[in-house]
């Protein structure tokens, strides 16, 4: 009895230790648990393999280095999804730190070759959040009036033709906060929308996906991971999922551990109030 | 006037955008863009201000010799570091790309980070079934945790199954309805303040 | 182990703020103090960088003289530290930025947020799930109507909708769970891949 009460009393500074070597084993050591793939990535997949090749697409960047563990890999799969596909990335961003992430993930595939201007570029920030993510949906130009390089944006080749949203082929979104923003001010436009949201906003975003408003939805290093899969290009997504995997363990056996004391304490609380009556 | 300007700005503001969306009327929606970039101008002027505030605030606390005054001389030599190499020397110069790629990137993702010990702990402390209704949320977040990592195909195959119908039925569900009262009232909210009801964001309170 | 200069101050920032973990220490005030100066600063910068391209570039190179008044409204919002007499003029800016976002905020949430998902939630009752979407979301809504006295019905629908919310709350704290996890794997892969080399895949 008292071994199952103790269970409830662990140091803190214990949990935190076990939580950093419970994910980090099996970093250094996989153990390879296979990924199935949810039908959320495979409709978000489905969506964005209908783009043909010369196709533009809109990323925007709306989370900061605080959440990027979590939503950067999804950023990266589909970076080089699209790009292997010779599709034209233009990215924006509703938040501030967005230009200095896409540029840093837009660099590798420039030293490989693909011409800035041409077939990517990258706009930049606007402050005002929902009020410039509604005039620059509208009009990319007009907005930025010029990218995060410097250039004036109504000379870049990408741009040409493109006003807003309706002239691209997708609308890709990352975020480290909920989907409602872009719901609101793009889902009016006729574009299809892909959310790339952080694991925790998963469940506010479920709505918008079944009313159709999101066209896709990717949630977290999960859906990174099963996009890498699907893609044929596993990386370092993948890599963590078995971390994932045995963190999720241990996270149950602290509730469980947590639990099995409370309710030891309590009844034997109970039993011996009963003594006393 | 200094009280009755603000009022009627916001709502002039307010109701050209509403018209602008529902009414195609000619130059209207020009108009409304132009009042948006005007708007983002604005808004960039206040993104700074907030930054300027937060360095009055430390500069005070240097001259005033607070017992935090070698902390906040610290926040005032980031700042200023990260200001000049990015304003003098540009956004892609080594000094501004090394603060954030070696200072803001790792602080910020690490602070994030943390709440994960924290969380782990309250797991462990906080998150007991000490009714029903607690029960109900506790083995709901088991079988989400569980069945949306790749263990859980391990475990039993029916959980992810299990867990992917939570988050597409009751999940659905109850967040459509909280998206729906919310959506109530932001509209609420957005109508007061147009309609000049509220004017606690002019710091004036509401009539 | 990296020779990376910028590694080791990242790794050395990482340790700092995780020090906090086990006591609040000097170290991880000091740290603290850095990061919000530095992500201040970058504020500045790029509140700055916009002004160039909205307001300067424009003004200057593209004689377009109406961005003169949200230049104007922008210098308002400083116009209190020429002294407090002038601390009417900042509300200007002020009420010109919320007129325009709860404008823009009102116009796409009726639609978006309101009308679609309400549009969404008519499903024919052929099936299990369609049922507790529709009943469930209605029961929710009933549990959030705190303007009357509930009736015997609906204080019966608000108990079941309690149920759909502790069930969300659940799968919200599921995500919340591997969200977090996800954001420690991003720390504990650099510390122990960038940093340190010990994992090597």
């Amino acid at each position: 009895m008292d071994v199952l009460m103790k269970l409830g009393d662990i140091d803190k500074r214990v949990l935190y230790v076990l939580l950093v070597l419970v994910l980090l084993i099996p970093m250094v050591r996989p153990i390879g648990i296979r990924i199935s793939i949810s039908h959320w990535t495979t409709k978000a997949y489905e969506q964005l393999s209908r783009l043909e090749p010369g196709d533009t697409v809109i990323c925007d960047f709306g989370y900061n280095v605080d959440g990027a563990p979590d939503v950067e890999p999804i950023a990266k799969a589909i970076f080089r999804d699209l790009f292997d596909r010779n599709i034209k990335i233009i990215t924006v961003s509703l938040n501030a730190q967005g230009p200095m992430i896409a540029e840093k993930l837009l660099l590798p595939y420039e030293e490989s070759g693909k011409v800035y201007g041409t077939d990517f570029c990258n706009l930049g920030f606007m402050a005002g959040g929902e009020t410039a993510l509604a005039a620059y949906a509208r009009d990319l130009k007009r907005t930025f009036p010029r990218d995060w390089r410097g250039n004036t944006t109504s000379t870049l080749p990408i741009l040409q033709g493109i006003t807003g949203a309706p002239d691209t082929k997708a609308w890709i979104f990352f975020t480290d906060s909920s989907a409602e923003a872009w719901v609101r001010q793009v889902g009016d436009l006729d574009v299809p929308m892909i959310g790339a949201v952080i694991t925790v906003a998963a469940p506010q975003a479920e709505p918008f996906v079944h009313s159709g408003q999101l066209s896709g939805l990717l949630t977290g290093l999960r859906s990174a991971a099963e996009y890498e899969i699907v893609t044929n290009r596993p990386g370092g997504a993948v890599a963590a999922m078995d971390a994932q995997s045995l963190g999720h363990i241990l996270i149950t056996i602290f509730i469980v551990f947590g639990n099995i004391s409370y309710f030891v304490k309590r009844s034997k609380e109970l039993a011996g109030r009963e003594g006393v009556q | 006037m200094k009280r009755e300007v603000p009022i009627i700005v916001t709502t002039v503001a307010g109701i050209f955008m509403i018209l602008e969306y529902f009414h195609n009327i000619p130059g209207l929606a020009n108009g409304a863009k132009e009042l948006q970039n005007w708007a983002i101008l604005v808004a960039a002027f206040a993104l700074a201000l907030a930054a300027i505030n937060l360095a009055a605030r430390h500069l005070r606390n240097i001259t005033a010799r607070h017992q935090n005054a070698v902390h906040s001389g610290l926040l005032l030599a980031s700042m200023f570091a990260t200001v000049i190499a990015g304003i003098f020397f540009g956004t892609d110069a080594r000094a501004f790309v090394f603060i954030f790629d070696n200072i803001i990137t790792p602080c910020g993702s690490a602070f994030y980070a943390m709440a994960c010990f924290h969380l782990a702990s309250a797991a462990y402390r906080a998150f007991r079934a000490q009714s029903g209704q607690a029960a109900a949320l506790l083995i709901t977040g088991i079988i989400v945790m569980l069945g949306r990592a790749p263990i859980g195909d391990l475990i039993h195959p029916y959980l992810p199954k299990m867990a992917t119908w939570l988050m597409q039925v009751p999940n659905l569900a109850g967040m459509r309805a909280i998206m729906i009262s919310s959506a109530i009232g932001m509209i609420g909210v957005s109508l007061r303040i147009i309609t000049g009801i509220d004017r606690t964001h002019l710091g004036m309170g509401q009539e | 182990m990296s020779t990376d200069v910028g590694i080791w101050v990242g790794a050395l920032m990482t340790i700092a703020v995780f020090s906090y973990l086990f006591s609040e220490n000097e170290f991880y005030k000091a740290v603290e103090h850095i990061y919000v100066g530095a992500a201040a600063g970058y504020s500045i910068v790029l509140g700055f960088s916009n002004v160039v391209t909205k307001g300067w570039q424009p003004l200057v190179e593209g004689r377009q003289f109406q961005v003169l008044i949200p230049v104007a409204m922008g210098l308002m919002l400083f116009a209190p530290y020429a002294g407090t007499q002038y601390n009417w003029m900042r509300r200007i800016p002020i009420s010109f930025i919320v007129g325009i976002g709860a404008g823009i905020t009102i116009r796409s949430v009726v639609i978006e947020q309101f009308v679609k998902q309400l549009s969404a939630t008519i499903l024919p009752f052929n099936s299990v799930n369609n049922v507790i979407i529709v009943l469930g979301t209605l029961a929710v809504l009933s549990y959030f109507f705190f303007t009357f006295k509930p009736s015997r019905a609906l204080k019966t629908s608000a108990e079941v909708g309690k149920w759909i919310i502790m069930i969300t709350f659940g799968a919200s704290f599921g995500n919340a769970v591997m969200g977090r996890i996800s954001l420690l794997i991003g720390r504990i892969d650099f510390m122990f891949r960038e940093w340190i080399h010990l994992i090597k895949l």
